[in-house]
């Protein structure tokens, strides 16, 4: 068996073995007669995609399953949370001690928050590669801050479980930019001119919306307990999800009036919690969202010009 | 539709293909632009299968090699019609529009 061979053999082992056994000869013929020709980079490319494909079917993450398709009708909806979140945690930056030390890292730690900006932006005008290109580079960013800060943090701690909290606490941010790049790429793509003009309004929502989280105080409240960024995190999480999947299904449904009933527990959230839980603020305003894109998608079918979402 | 989806359900619209013929043909509807990798091919097929546009029409092997050929179903044969002629009704309406020959506003005797 040649190198080449070799290599294509581990690259079809990232796919699950079902997919592997029906259609591993065809991809594998298929790679064979498309680099025939091509130089090493080319051939480098080629098997790049092969085994990116096979590590998304085996997450889950390909444009013809549910959670890929779910990914890629939440991804403007991801992109706004991430740059409203990052506006939050910059904020809870500015007011802390960081700025006494100004240097390389100081800048580079402020500069992890404030790549989502430039994806949003990217967002809003359809450019995606643009978008998965920063949320890379955000990754990037935040691994090197996040390991020059082990180094120079741990030899302090050796209690292994503040250091897995720490570890998760300031690892964090980097969810809303890998949710980026776990989007598949081919439910980005630019269509011919229809593409779903909500996307541009959801994700700014989600902004201004994270914005007026700030101006409550709650999500500022949050952010100061310990692991609170993944609190924060996984409601918003839930929520975009939730969100993304009543606006795929069309339909104002009961998933969706029960987490509007859950909204309401925020004027509770003192009394039962004593304040430990997120702010019911982020709930309201993806459903307000789904609320309008549900709305605006029944007057278009009325009409007979149906605007697909996502 | 996506222009992945549009290239692919095109070029199996006259014949059912292999999957390194629908690189070729892709790349010869766009004019060469779009060079679809072996990646992207197998995601949209995927996709174009899941949602029942397209089909196996036939699994077999043609000089040692694995050849599974993909046809458009009566659901894409459907679908890219009303899209061909969704792009047909708006480019006649761009070239209609670029043929009107605009006056210049007359300003009169103020300007």
């Amino acid at each position: 068996m040649s190198s080449r061979q070799e290599v294509l053999r581990l690259a079809l082992r990232c796919y699950p073995k079902r997919y592997r056994v029906e259609r591993g000869a065809e991809i594998a013929e298929v790679y064979a007669e498309t680099t025939e020709e091509a130089g090493r980079f080319g051939r480098a490319r080629e098997l790049y995609g092969v085994a990116a494909y096979g590590v998304r079917l085996r997450l889950g993450l390909a444009s013809s399953q549910p959670a890929g398709r779910l990914l890629g009708t939440a991804a403007p909806l991801v992109a706004g949370v991430w740059a409203g979140v990052s506006l939050l945690w910059l904020l809870e930056l500015l007011g802390g001690s960081i700025l006494r030390h100004f240097g390389l890292f100081t800048v580079l730690w402020f500069a992890q928050f404030v790549f989502a900006g430039p994806a949003l932006i990217a967002v809003l005008l359809d450019r995606w590669t643009l978008v998965r290109c920063v949320a890379l580079l955000a990754v990037g960013v935040t691994v090197l801050v996040e390991a020059r800060q082990m180094y120079a943090f741990m030899p302090g701690a050796t209690h292994w479980p503040f250091y897995l909290g720490w570890v998760l606490e300031q690892l964090a941010p980097l969810v809303w930019p890998l949710l980026l790049l776990a989007v598949p790429r081919d439910l980005l793509d630019l269509d011919l001119g229809r593409v779903g003009r909500h996307r541009p309004w959801s994700a700014l929502a989600m902004v201004l919306g994270s914005g007026f989280v700030s101006i409550t105080g709650a999500a500022v409240r949050v952010l100061r307990e310990p692991l609170a960024p993944w609190a924060e995190l996984g409601t918003a999480l839930a929520l975009i999800l939730v969100t993304a999947a009543v606006v795929r299904r069309g339909a104002l449904t009961l998933p969706l009036l029960a987490v509007a009933l859950f909204s309401l527990l925020e004027p509770l959230d003192d009394l039962l919690f004593n304040g430990a839980t997120p702010g019911g603020e982020l709930i309201v305003l993806p459903l307000g969202i789904a609320a309008l894109a549900q709305l605006r998608r029944e007057r278009s079918r009325r009409a007979g010009t149906g605007v697909p979402l996502g | 539709m996506q222009e992945p989806t549009l290239l692919l359900l095109t070029a199996l619209a006259d014949a059912p293909r292999h999957g390194y013929a629908l690189i070729q043909e892709i790349a010869e509807i766009s004019g060469g632009r779009v060079a679809m990798r072996t990646g992207t091919l197998y995601a949209g097929l995927d996709r174009l299968l899941d949602q029942g546009l397209i089909r196996v029409e036939s699994d077999q092997v043609v000089d040692g090699r694995a050849r599974r050929t993909y046809a458009l179903t009566d659901a894409g044969r459907s679908l890219l019609a009303e899209e061909a002629e969704r792009l047909r009704a708006v480019a006649a309406e761009a070239q209609r529009r670029l043929a009107v020959v605009r006056r210049p506003i007359n300003r009169g005797a103020w300007a």
